[in-house]
């Protein structure tokens, strides 16, 4: 009794142990097995969670420690945690897969805890490499595409939109917190990158246009933070996040788009000195340049976009109205198919000749009046009918014959 | 463990803008030569798993811009890569000894550890043969390469090349590291092969299972 009083009071102080408590004390019941079956993450992710807790609580209280620190501190903790998953028997039977999906999550929780203080001392040791970066990329600003040697089509509303995309995702990366979501912005900033530069021309991309594209995209976006992001996702990335798989690709490009942007010559963009220079100090402007920018520009691109709009919006007007005189001529169709089925009915019916049910009990009715009304009826009836009506008349009327009738008929 | 027998490796792709090496790698993951259908979009990043001798083996191939003006960057693309491709015309002289360069490049910075392959590409163009098949072999001989002769538009050589790339990486993959970090299915990678283990939540986990 006390026992249990003492873990109630024990679950309600940390609900973080619940769980932990309930698989330990009851893990013995039908039902906890089939739990235990289906997520054996349930466990990990505790276990994982009370560990990041010791080291978030190591990395808030000190605050005299330099990125290098912090990244050793945080890359030993993905260490152990993995060797962890490999051999700890809470993570047995936890496949490969499974335990990548915990490593992510490591990082995950870890970093997003974190990430205030982490972040705030990449960006202080960062800061003026930050800064410089955003400084050259505003005084590149005129860099054409022609300049880098790709081809875009910027006129065409696609590309826009894509290229507007690949720099909403690459500024959206600063705010971001684990360096998994990080890589996840640049990711997605590749894929519109790609697929407009595959809008251009006619085969996939490859590296030769993938870069140069990129770079022109981070020359565009002038993500803010740069130098530090790609510092703090360089460090704090789980191991082997940044040695394989496309996240990885796709930031090493950023990394070497980068790296090209910091070390721009002349040259580079097979320019001379004397004309890098000038453009540089803003002096002058490249052919070419304002043309480019002024598909960039907010103005002319709200008003493409606004163009875009009217001209989508009165395709669906046509669109509407051929439906709607196509539905009204439907309507009078149908109207007129109506008329007419109701009048083929009508006449249909009415035309039709009155036949007797072969069910009538003949015996219950006066035979006067049928053959009165066989007699009216006699005109649209064909003599084969009637000469059956007659027959079975002669049976249920015992013999009666009604010979008149059958000689009014046939003659 | 099932990950024991699989291997993960990075493969650059080196090579000259107008060498063919995106038509290489296309040829190779979707066996399409200038197609219009292409399932993908891009061919800059490509897996491609293979079985050999029982063998699970993923390969990701990366793209390299081949633009002169990237050269300086190639470290950043190559660094911790188990295998390149280094991707030459054969009717062009000048991409050949820009794969020298590259060789160079990556013995000095990957020391022996990297698996090369010198492809020379378009042999359908046989007639224009500038670079010489002696040559080539002896150079890809004199650096510890090996030299195949490729065309992605006849879909010669390719299958073999990354074939042989591939099996002279396990080989060295399982030479090199008989670490656990190789059992795990992961590349290999030394310089993180130091295991430091972080004492303090691991005498917290004890603790808690114990009590």
């Amino acid at each position: 009794m006390v026992k249990e009083l003492a873990m109630r009071k024990g679950t309600t102080a940390h609900p973080g142990e619940k769980k932990q408590c309930r698989m330990r004390f009851e893990s013995q019941r039908f039902d906890d097995f089939v739990e235990l079956m289906k997520p054996i993450k349930e466990s990990a992710v505790q276990e994982v969670k009370k560990h990041a807790q010791v080291l978030i609580h190591k990395v808030q209280k000190c605050s005299e420690w330099t990125v290098n620190d912090l990244s050793e501190l945080i890359q030993d903790f993905y260490r152990s945690m993995k060797e962890r998953f490999e051999i700890h028997p809470i993570f047995e039977d936890t496949s490969q897969e499974d335990i990548e999906e915990l490593m992510n999550f490591t990082e995950k929780y870890l970093l997003t805890r974190l990430y205030k203080v982490l972040f705030t001392h990449f960006s202080s040791k960062y800061e003026e490499n930050d800064l410089a970066i955003q400084k050259w990329i505003q005084r590149l600003g005129w860099v054409t595409a022609q300049h880098l040697d790709f081809y875009i089509d910027e006129t065409l509303p696609e590309v826009r939109d894509l290229i507007d995309r690949a720099i909403t995702n690459i500024i959206e990366m600063d705010s971001r917190r684990a360096s998994l979501d990080k890589i996840d912005c640049i990711v997605h900033c590749s894929y519109h990158i790609l697929n407009f530069i595959q809008l251009c021309q006619d085969r996939p991309a490859s590296a030769d246009e993938f870069l140069p594209a990129l770079v022109f995209i981070v020359l565009k976006a002038n993500p803010p933070r740069l130098k530090s992001n790609i510092e703090y996702i360089t460090k704090l990335s789980a191991p082997g996040r940044l040695m394989s798989g496309e996240g990885s690709y796709y930031f090493t490009n950023l990394c070497c788009a980068v790296a090209f942007i910091e070390g721009l010559t002349a040259e580079s963009l097979n320019l001379s000195e004397d004309e890098f220079d000038r453009y540089v100090s803003g002096a002058a402007l490249p052919p070419g340049s304002c043309v480019q920018n002024a598909y960039l520009c907010e103005g002319l691109r709200i008003m493409y976009q606004n163009l875009a709009d009217l001209s989508d919006l009165q395709q669906r007007q046509e669109k509407l109205q051929a439906e709607t005189i196509s539905l009204r001529e439907d309507i009078k169709e149908f109207k007129e198919i109506i008329a007419k089925e109701v009048n083929s009915t009508k006449t249909m019916y009415l035309s039709q000749p009155y036949k007797i049910p072969p069910i009538v009990k003949w015996a219950q009715l006066a035979s006067v009046s049928h053959e009165h009304t066989l007699q009216g009826e006699t005109n649209s009836m064909y003599p084969a009918d009637i000469y059956l009506t007659k027959a079975t008349l002669v049976d249920q009327n015992t013999g009666q014959q009604p010979v008149d009738n059958m000689n009014s008929s046939t003659g | 463990m099932a990950g024991s027998r699989s291997h993960s490796f990075k493969v650059v792709l080196l090579g000259e803008g107008c060498v063919g090496k995106t038509s290489l790698v296309l040829r190779y993951v979707e066996n399409k030569f200038n197609d219009k259908h292409f399932s993908t979009l891009q061919a800059s990043f490509l897996n491609k798993k293979l079985n050999i001798a029982g063998k699970r083996v993923s390969l990701a191939i990366w793209d390299t811009a081949g633009q002169e003006r990237f050269h300086a960057l190639g470290p950043i693309y190559y660094r911790d890569s188990n295998g390149a491709i280094l991707v030459y015309d054969v009717t062009d002289e000048d991409s050949f000894q820009k794969v020298k360069t590259w060789v160079k490049e990556l013995r000095k910075m990957l020391g022996n550890d990297v698996c090369l392959c010198i492809a020379g590409n378009k042999i359908d163009l046989e007639k224009d043969r500038a670079v010489s098949l002696e040559e080539a072999d002896s150079y890809a001989t004199s650096v510890g390469a090996k030299h195949f002769l490729t065309s992605a538009k006849l879909n010669r050589g390719i299958e073999e090349l990354f074939v042989d790339l591939a099996k002279r990486m396990i080989e060295i993959a399982e030479s090199s590291d008989e670490h656990r970090v190789n059992s795990l299915g992961r590349g290999s990678n030394p310089r993180r092969n130091v295991v430091i283990v972080d004492d303090e939540p691991q005498q917290q986990k004890t603790g808690c299972c114990g009590g």
